[in-house]
């Protein structure tokens, strides 16, 4: 081919060739092997070399070289032709390497080749930094390689600088993938050793709990834990100081010992003063934990506690203002060898929550690098009036999420939230039913019996009156529509843990979903054209929180039911 | 249960409850009307739909010759009840 297409278009011929091999091969010697091979026959040499540059040692060795086999040629930048073209970074074209003081005969000498001709040039990056020489040498078709082939070498070498730039982002890339996955492992790994946030509890549990974590980088210091048995709810909440893998670690390591002491100790004073003795042990000197520790007396809501120099939890009660737990801070886990911890002692009345944190809560930063603040979190909690953990750590988690409005979190932000509600002795459903002729005549005594329901539950006028209005309405609409169904209209009026349910049941009733099947109301419409139709079941949903209807074998039963606040 | 009275200012006192067992004696008082009347609610407990619909239809009749009732003292539960059912712009309410 060479000898059929002029000599410019063989040089563009091979350069296409290039571009097209380094678009398609991913593994650098491979691609360098191309080039080699495709430099000596566009340069019309016997052979060619890539070195590549060592920028530690200053030295350049060679990568792929025709003719060498698996030997190695290393130079220092400076000595020899290549070494010279490094440290010059210019081209360099030899007429005869033996009349050139800079041409080291050594290697002629040792393979028993002769070399000739020599043209080198440096190989740059993009911002000019030396990445290698290209070198070709002996040129087979005349004494000498021209000043055509001076510019294709300077073509070459920019494609040669091309394919190991982009090797060496390839492999930045892949490090950072790999590194990027196992820091996702590691962060699966860690969550996986905290119980999860959101506990589902029975009914009479005692206590509620909630917690949640939000790591800043993908690996934490913070933990918490928790667990119980019928009498006895621990939990702790704790702080590595630092942040990242090795914190993570530290992190791993105190939530095991707490975990393993709180099992037998009897008070958490005691679990902090071992899991400090085992830290300081294993742990170098300058890690440490701050942390809250409590055991919570299921039976009565005594709380023991003890506390490693962490944030004071704070008390919440509903219709009171959120205030902070006294308590004698101490000294973080791992600081000291030995250290004993104050045991501490409150109560907490049923409905009373604790609501602890990690300073990623107070010190979470906004555009303006102000802090959110434990005054911002009192008045957070204030405002909000959360009924229960899980609300609790919800509202929390939005005022600092608009607070910091998409600023970076630094550090990990980890609450907890324990509520003691106090022996729940399983209410049954307490209520009144009765069973009610199909007749507008019934209505009074519908109303006395709800009028029963409403004293002994001790129900406010507002409650009072959705609950005879639910009732009318929805009565005589079955007495209405269904005037010749067979049977009593049965009535249950119940408390299910301050839900207020209304269930009305027709024993023989066509379908009708007042869910699906009610026509709407327009309640713009005008006086002349008004009607009063369909205006009974619209104000039942206005009132109740919800309505259900179900009908199964022809009995048809619509509950509504709505908190009691 | 339903107790309606004459008042003073020709106001007409209502008591009670005005629920669906109650729409006849509402009924009663109500359908004869020729003029607007002052509905005094401040001893009414309760209505449902069946009261309002009473109230709906007189108010109708009424404004074929420009009259109207007007109800004030309405307990904050009946006010919802007008509030909710768009009665609010139906009636004048004080």
């Amino acid at each position: 081919m060479s000898e059929t297409i002029p000599k410019n278009s063989r040089a563009l011929y091979a350069l296409l060739e290039l571009s097209k091999a380094l678009s398609s091969e991913v593994d650098l010697d491979d691609l360098l092997r191309v080039i080699v091979e495709k430099a000596s026959s566009v340069m019309e040499a016997e052979r060619t070399s890539i070195f590549v540059f060592d920028v530690l040692q200053n030295r350049l060795w060679t990568r792929v070289a025709q003719g060498l086999g698996d030997t190695k040629i290393e130079l220092a930048v400076g000595s020899g032709v290549a070494g010279d073209v490094a440290r010059t970074l210019a081209l360099s074209n030899i007429e005869d390497a033996y009349l050139d003081p800079r041409f080291n005969p050594e290697s002629d000498r040792r393979t028993g080749y002769r070399t000739r001709s020599i043209l080198s040039a440096p190989v740059l990056d993009s911002h000019g930094n030396l990445l290698g020489v290209i070198q070709s040498v002996n040129k087979t078709t005349a004494r000498t390689f021209d000043s055509e082939d001076e510019l294709l070498m300077l073509a070459l070498a920019s494609h040669v600088a091309v394919a190991m730039e982009r090797a060496r982002l390839i492999g930045v890339y892949l490090e950072n993938e790999r590194l990027e996955e196992s820091l996702k492992v590691a962060h699966e790994i860690q969550m996986r050793m905290l119980p999860a946030g959101a506990v589902t509890l029975p009914e009479d549990s005692p206590f509620n709990l909630h917690a949640s974590i939000r790591p800043a980088r993908q690996v934490g210091g913070d933990l918490y834990d928790f667990f119980w048995d019928d009498e006895r709810l621990y939990f702790c909440i704790g702080d590595v100081a630092g942040k990242g893998v090795g914190s993570a670690l530290v992190m791993a390591l105190t939530k095991t010992l707490f975990r393993a002491n709180a099992r037998f100790l009897p008070d958490p004073a005691e679990v902090m003063t071992a899991v400090n003795a085992r830290l300081h042990e294993e742990t170098d000197p300058t890690m440490f934990v701050t942390a809250f520790c409590g055991f919570l007396d299921l039976r009565d809501g005594r709380l023991l506690f003890s506390n490693a120099g962490h944030d004071r939890p704070l008390v919440l009660r509903k219709g009171t203002l959120p205030r902070v737990l006294e308590s004698i801070p101490g000294l973080a886990l791992g600081v000291l060898p030995q250290f004993t911890y104050v045991l501490q002692e409150t109560k907490l009345l049923a409905g009373e929550s604790l609501f602890l944190y990690t300073d990623g809560v107070t010190d979470a930063d906004n555009p303006g690098e102000e802090m959110f603040s434990l005054q911002r979190m009192l008045s957070t909690l204030e405002g909000g009036s959360p009924r229960n953990p899980s609300e609790a750590i919800a509202i929390m988690t939005r005022s600092v999420d608009e607070f910091s409005a998409g600023a970076q979190q630094v550090d990990d932000i980890t609450m907890l939230c324990v509520q003691y509600r106090g022996r729940v002795t399983p209410r049954e459903p307490s209520g009144v039913n009765g069973s009610f002729r199909r007749s507008i005549d019934s209505l009074p005594g519908i109303f006395q019996m709800a009028g029963r329901f409403r004293t002994s539950e001790k129900l406010d006028d507002e409650l009072g009156f959705a609950i005879d209005f639910g009732l009318e309405e929805i009565f005589t609409n079955m007495v209405k529509y269904n005037a010749a169904g067979d049977g009593e209209i049965r009535i249950e009026l119940m408390n299910r843990d301050g839900e207020i349910v209304v269930a009305l049941t027709d024993p023989d009733a066509p379908r009708f979903d007042i869910n699906r099947d009610a026509a709407d109301v327009d309640i713009s419409e005008p006086l002349e054209t008004r009607t009063p139709g369909g205006l009974g079941i619209h104000l039942v949903k206005k009132m109740m929180d919800r309505v259900e209807y179900s009908h199964e074998n022809r009995t048809a039963r619509i509950t509504m039911v709505k908190r009691v606040e | 249960m339903l107790e309606i009275v004459e008042g003073p200012e020709e106001r007409l006192i209502f008591t009670g409850r005005f629920d669906a067992a109650q729409v006849d004696k509402a009924r009663r008082v109500l359908q004869p009307l020729s003029r607007g009347r002052t509905l005094d609610f401040a001893k009414l407990d309760y209505i449902s739909s069946a009261g309002l619909g009473i109230l709906l239809a007189t108010q109708q009749r009424l404004a074929g010759t420009g009259e109207k009732l007007i109800l004030i003292n309405a307990n904050s539960q009946i006010r919802d009840v007008f509030h909710f059912s768009g009665f609010d712009q139906l009636f004048e309410i004080r």
